[in-house]
């Protein structure tokens, strides 16, 4: 009887083990037990990151900070937990031998980072670390780097992004920059000044100095390069700013206003919309021969377009169907889609750098949403909630977004305060990103050629 | 006429119930059900629960339909009562109560690899061999798994197997019917919780 009915039953759930019949396997020729495991935890993954050894206390105290560094991101990222290292039992110095692993599966560790820090006789910084596998007892991943001392921050970088792939199979994020506009001054006189930061709110410094009105600043998918929009006696100019030279660019005056532009995936391309007679249309210029090419042509608002990551098609914002939604066309400028129909006015669509989302700022009822769909328009799932949320961009792996926050205005009419907040693709771990003043604007930078 | 009541037998149909159970009364019952804790938050659907989009949120549980359909089937089953066969004690089937003691004890062991892209790439499929006491008797081993070089996978499987050691030893395992569960297969898939 419990055979029958057990067996019936699980079919009846649709479970897909099969119980061993008796009677039918006499003795000990049993069918091995199968289990479907279908439910887990969502946990960050616990992992002790003791400090880096260093062989003097210079580089001891070199190898502690490098610890710091990758605990803050594995810890930022809201798919690790680092454990206190107070708890930890083997020392940094013993452990260069060999981990003893039952001292770290006491702890609950599932990986464990250890690593050595020294400086060569020429001078330069050698970064040697390792990814172990608590439980399996096994080494996971071992590099070395060789740098000058200068920069160990993004040896740290690289490390966590090691750590991060090799733990979850996803490119990482962490050696990587953010472009923002920095704003502070009162409401009616405004100073907006580009600003970068490594992605954890290190190594923060103004691009430009305040004296003219700086909007949209956006990487180059391949260069080390913006591309943003100022105001110059208040005709809005494209500029292009390459941050490693500081060197900086007009890539043109357009007749009207301009608004939005974005780079092409390859870089050769600057998207962007432009407004004439009251109505807005989608331009692509090629940045080497600095032809301009019409993409839409109608009565409408086109604006905001970004290209797919691999350059074949645009999603732009179009209240050409009477309200604010999202559509889709080729590059060419054809085969134009809606894709929103959800209730409310969409705005600032991304494409993932994977591919298989689009982020965006959604209105409605008086909030504004940051929410992602699919390039069909399917799965629209809203992520974060606010008064104002706007301006969604994606890591470089397509698993994290930053965008800008203000809250209201607060009583007396000063404003509320406008800040960089980041939000996972699954809804969790919204965290804000520290910046010295007032913020919006983001745009992550591509990883470096480093980490790929 | 008092004692007439008094040996009024019972009804038959409890009595045709209880037969086959008592045959199994010789070896070792089958646990107690293990208390189904949920998981601190419920995981059944991820990608629903985090959509912060009001309108969608009453949405009918899925589940509930399913379950008086689980009592429906056991129900018409209550009523056939199998003649007991001495033959086959010796291999008396885990129950479905030991068998979901296994599964929640390696579901709260196993941490699902985040970043997951495709579900599909993430099913794994892995045998577990065990000593009698419910320590692993070798590494286990993933069968299977022809997409090994693509990196998803193999952090499917490496979470897989995190799992399954960091729930070493199994407990309450049935040992009259360790021949059952020498050897386990597991088929992890995150499907349900990745969802969307």
């Amino acid at each position: 009887m419990w055979t029958t009915s057990l067996s019936r039953l699980s079919f009846a759930l649709g479970l897909a083990f099969a119980l061993a019949v008796p009677g039918l396997v006499p003795g000990t020729a049993l069918a091995a037990l199968e289990i479907d495991i279908t439910k887990g935890n969502v946990d960050p993954l616990p992992v002790a990151i003791p400090d880096f050894f260093g062989d003097d206390p210079a580089a001891e105290d070199q190898g502690k900070r490098m610890a710091g560094v990758i605990t803050a991101n594995l810890n930022r990222s809201g798919l690790f937990r680092a454990l206190n290292p107070k708890s930890f039992i083997q020392t940094p110095e013993s452990l260069q031998a060999r981990p003893r692993f039952a001292d770290w599966r006491v702890l609950n560790a599932q990986a464990l980072v250890s690593g050595k820090v020294g400086v060569e006789s020429d001078g330069r910084l050698r970064v040697e670390f390792r990814l172990w596998d608590v439980l399996a007892g096994e080494q996971m991943t071992g590099l070395v780097y060789f740098s000058t001392p200068g920069n160990w921050r993004r040896i740290a970088h690289v490390i966590s992004d090691t750590i991060y792939k090799r733990l979850t199979g996803e490119a990482g994020y962490f050696d990587t920059r953010v472009v923002y506009v920095a704003e502070s001054g009162p409401k009616d006189r405004r100073v907006k000044r580009l600003a970068i930061m490594d992605q954890d709110g290190d190594g923060h410094r103004f691009l430009t100095d305040g004296s003219y009105l700086v909007l949209t600043p956006r990487f180059s998918p391949s260069r080390q390069e913006i591309t943003y929009l100022s105001y110059y006696r208040n005709t809005p100019r494209v500029y292009l700013y390459n941050i490693d030279t500081g060197r900086q660019e007009v890539l043109g005056e357009f007749p009207g206003m301009t608004y939005a532009p974005r780079f092409s995936p390859d870089g050769n391309q600057v998207i962007m919309s432009m407004a004439r007679d009251g109505k807005s249309n989608i331009f692509a210029m090629d940045l080497r021969t600095r032809v301009i090419n019409q993409m839409t042509n109608g009565p409408a608002i086109d604006t905001s377009p970004c290209y797919s990551p691999d350059g074949s098609r645009v999603v732009f914002n179009s209240d050409r169907g009477g309200s604010q939604q999202l559509y889709v066309m080729s590059a060419g400028g054809a085969d134009v889609k809606r894709i929103s129909f959800g209730k409310g006015r969409y705005a600032t669509p991304v494409w993932s750098p994977r591919g298989d989302l689009i982020a965006f700022t959604k209105f409605r009822k008086g909030k504004f949403y940051i929410g992602v769909m699919r390039p069909d328009g399917s799965g629209e799932r809203l992520l974060s909630e606010s008064f104002l949320d706007e301006g969604p961009t994606w890591a470089p792996n397509g698993r994290v977004l930053m965008f800008f926050r203000q809250t209201p205005t607060r009583k007396g009419g000063r404003a509320g305060r406008t800040r960089l907040w980041s939000v996972d693709l699954t809804g969790y771990n919204e965290r804000e990103i520290v910046t010295p003043i007032d913020a919006s604007d983001p745009a992550w930078s591509p990883l470096s050629p480093l980490n790929r | 006429m008092p004692e007439k009541p008094k040996e009024k037998p019972k009804p038959p149909r409890k009595v045709a119930a209880a037969e086959p159970a008592k045959t199994f009364r010789t070896l070792p019952r089958p646990r107690a059900k293990p208390k189904r804790r949920r998981p601190k938050f419920s995981t059944d659907r991820i990608a629903a629960l985090l959509d912060k989009d009001q309108e969608k949120k009453p949405r009918p549980k899925r589940e509930q339909p399913k379950r008086r359909e689980t009592a429906k089937v056991r129900k018409s089953f209550k009523d056939i009562s199998i003649p007991p066969a001495p033959a086959r004690v010796r291999s008396v089937p885990m129950t479905m109560s030991e068998i979901d003691a296994i599964r929640y004890q390696i579901e709260q062991c196993w941490i699902i690899p985040a970043g997951a892209r495709d579900a599909e790439n993430l099913v794994v499929r892995i045998k577990v061999f065990l000593n009698s006491d419910g320590s692993l008797s070798k590494a286990p081993e993933i069968v299977g798994g022809n997409g090994a070089s693509d990196p998803f996978y193999r952090t499917a499987a490496e979470s897989a197997r995190r799992a399954i050691f960091k729930c070493s030893p199994l407990k309450n395992l049935p040992v009259a019917k360790y021949a059952h569960w020498r050897e386990i297969t597991l088929t992890f898939n995150p499907r349900d919780m990745l969802g969307g």
